[in-house]
């Protein structure tokens, strides 16, 4: 006994699938900033992962006999600060920290938000209690949502994420809502239901992976602000605490040396600034490639 | 209008009772007994007893959030366990520096952004074009405490042209603007950016509508196209953006404050939350938080005046 096998339809879907991506990394490398932003996202994971290969020295220890090197200096290309430490060591695994806290803090506001926003936009009753609470989180700033949740925690570098995850909750909630809202009404939806899927599958199996497009640029983008308010947190010294080398936390030490060594300021600004920089145009790279009219700002 | 106006305020007085509870929880189940703190490390056990009963500490949650609120309402804020100081006294004497530099900010971003989206989408694909867009992908990734430091570095420390920090001048002095210019600079450049790229689409999309054509065929002069029928129609997403981020910049002199050395709410706050002084956070977070969905309401308001198409039934 043989049974037939009709792959028309699966391949015609594989193939759909096939040119979707096609056009979506020919639109992302057409364009030329999202490419820069990529590079240097690239390049920064690198240097996370092999920071213990490509830097000279410890990043925490100290050397008092070379204090404030300026840049360029022998074997201390960045310099070092007031205790001695190489700049450049304690920014290639300030990188890793950086990183490391925005993937956990992005990460775990997707799995709020996302949890929030499919079961907002998919039951009709729980949406309005989901959206007013969401609604009461958007009315922080939020650095001072983040400053409330460290507030309550205690000041540290897991705080920290934890702090910024809660705040990238909201934004995402409502992203992922109004994506499911509009594709819970499509027919293929229907006919699943009609077939008697259960709601869970409907929503993981059929629904998630038709709204990866939002959710991917919103992660992108999260990580720029994520980042970014990490720094921010340990500059005001509610994140990471010395010898610890985080950048925020770097600059924020530097201060005090401004008019004798500017670069301990400058340096890890820069390294900031390039990093965001670099996922904010490649989040915008991403976005016009994914739905060209597709906005979440 | 009217209407609208009132749906909204009792909406917003929701959202404050939403906040106040969200605030007071936060630090209700915050680790560390409040009476412990305020006794000291060596008080006896029957002391921290009496401030728990004098402070209602022993009562139900919801019975010391009823009493919270009622006070708060009444401008009662507590005591500072740090200071002793009246909370709502030790906010109201530095919160005229936050408003302030958050109000300085809002001028330069605003200037600037309007006036970098303006030349941008006017002189598309020009080199005015490029500078403006580089700025504006510049001015939201740089961090602004690193700003502050760089703008303090080469303006205060290196040119000695403007003080290195503090808001001590009345306002309306030649010291007082002195003093706000680097830090307005400094807070104001992200939100001058995003307002920047929103200016320069807005009008983008205005300038190349039907009517805006119809006024240059029908001979309008160029300044009367860009002034009178195109801004004012560009101004409903401005003016979202301006909107929000008066709330991004109260959440942003916590920061500037602390890089110039400003005495305002933003640095209280820092301080009450290193020392783990709970009412000074409650209501710092509570007046800031406030604020915030206070402007938001305006912006709403201000919205439906521009465009009277918005509706928000």
């Amino acid at each position: 006994m043989t049974t037939t096998v009709q792959p028309v339809p699966h391949q015609e879907n594989r193939k759909k699938r096939e040119k979707y991506y096609v056009t979506t990394l020919k639109r992302l490398f057409s364009n030329k900033l999202a490419i820069a932003g990529l590079v240097i996202v690239v390049l920064q994971v690198l240097m996370a992962i092999f920071a213990p290969l490509i830097t000279p020295y410890d990043p925490v220890a100290q050397n008092l006999m070379k204090s404030e090197l300026p840049v360029f200096s022998e074997g201390h290309w960045l310099g070092t600060d007031n205790y001695g430490r190489d700049v450049w060591s304690r920014i290639v695994y300030g990188a890793r920290i950086s990183l490391v806290v925005g993937v956990v803090a992005v990460s775990l506001g997707l799995i709020g938000g996302v949890t929030l926003g499919l079961l907002g936009g998919y039951y009709r009753k729980l949406d309005s209690p989901i959206m007013r609470i969401v609604d009461l989180l958007f009315s922080f700033p939020g650095i001072l949502l983040a400053m409330l949740i460290i507030a309550i925690l205690g000041t540290s570098l897991i705080n920290v994420a934890i702090a910024i995850s809660i705040w990238s909750i909201p934004t995402c909630a409502r992203i992922v809502r109004g994506s499911v809202l509009s594709v819970k009404e499509k027919e293929y939806i229907m006919a699943m239901r009609s077939m008697g899927a259960s709601d869970l599958r409907i929503m993981v199996k059929h629904i998630l992976p038709n709204i990866t497009a939002p959710i991917i640029v919103f992660a992108t983008m999260r990580m720029a602000t994520a980042i970014l308010s990490t720094a921010a947190l340990s500059f005001l010294g509610l994140g990471a605490q010395p010898p610890t080398p985080e950048w925020g936390a770097m600059i924020s030490q530097g201060q005090d040396f401004m008019w004798s060594a500017p670069h301990l300021t400058i340096v890890p600004g820069i390294a900031i600034m390039l990093t965001v920089f670099a996922f904010n145009v490649l989040g915008d790279g991403l976005r016009d490639a994914l739905d060209p009219n597709m906005n979440i700002d | 209008m009217f209407a609208l106006v009132v749906r909204r305020f009792f909406q917003l007085l929701f959202l404050l009772l939403g906040i106040s509870f969200l605030v007071f929880s936060s630090m209700y189940i915050a680790p560390g007994d409040p009476a412990a703190i305020i006794a000291g490390p060596t008080a006896a056990e029957s002391d921290i007893e009496a401030i728990r009963d004098n402070l209602g500490l022993n009562e139900p949650f919801l019975a010391q959030y009823g009493r919270y609120l009622s006070n708060a309402v009444q401008g009662d804020l507590g005591y500072s366990y740090q200071t002793k100081q009246p909370v709502w006294e030790a906010i109201m004497i530095r919160f005229p520096n936050t408003l302030k530099l958050a109000i300085a900010s809002m001028i330069v971003a605003v200037i600037i952004g309007i006036i970098a989206g303006l030349v941008s989408a006017l002189r598309q694909n020009s080199l005015w074009d490029v500078s403006a867009t580089t700025f504006a992908l510049a001015g939201i990734s740089i961090p602004n405490f690193w700003l502050g430091a760089v703008l303090i570095l080469v303006f205060a420390v290196n040119l000695e042209w403007l003080p290195v920090g503090g808001l001590s001048s009345p306002w309306y002095t030649l010291d007082g603007v002195k003093e706000l210019i680097l830090p307005a600079i400094t807070l104001g450049t992200a939100s001058a950016a995003m307002i920047a790229r929103m200016a320069r689409s807005s009008m983008l999309e205005v300038i190349r509508a039907d009517y805006v054509r119809t006024a240059r065929a029908k001979g309008v002069k160029e300044g009367s196209v860009i002034w009178i029928h195109t801004l004012k129609n560009a101004m409903i997403p401005i003016i979202t953006v301006i909107g929000l981020n008066f709330g991004f910049l109260l959440g942003g002199t916590i920061i500037t404050e602390k890089v110039f050395a400003i005495n305002g709410v933003g640095r209280l706050m820092i301080d009450a939350i290193a020392a783990r002084d709970f009412p000074m956070v409650q209501g710092s977070v509570l007046l800031v938080a406030a604020l915030f969905v206070i402007v938001n309401l305006a912006v709403d308001i201000i919205y439906t005046y521009i465009d009277p198409r918005i509706s928000y039934d």
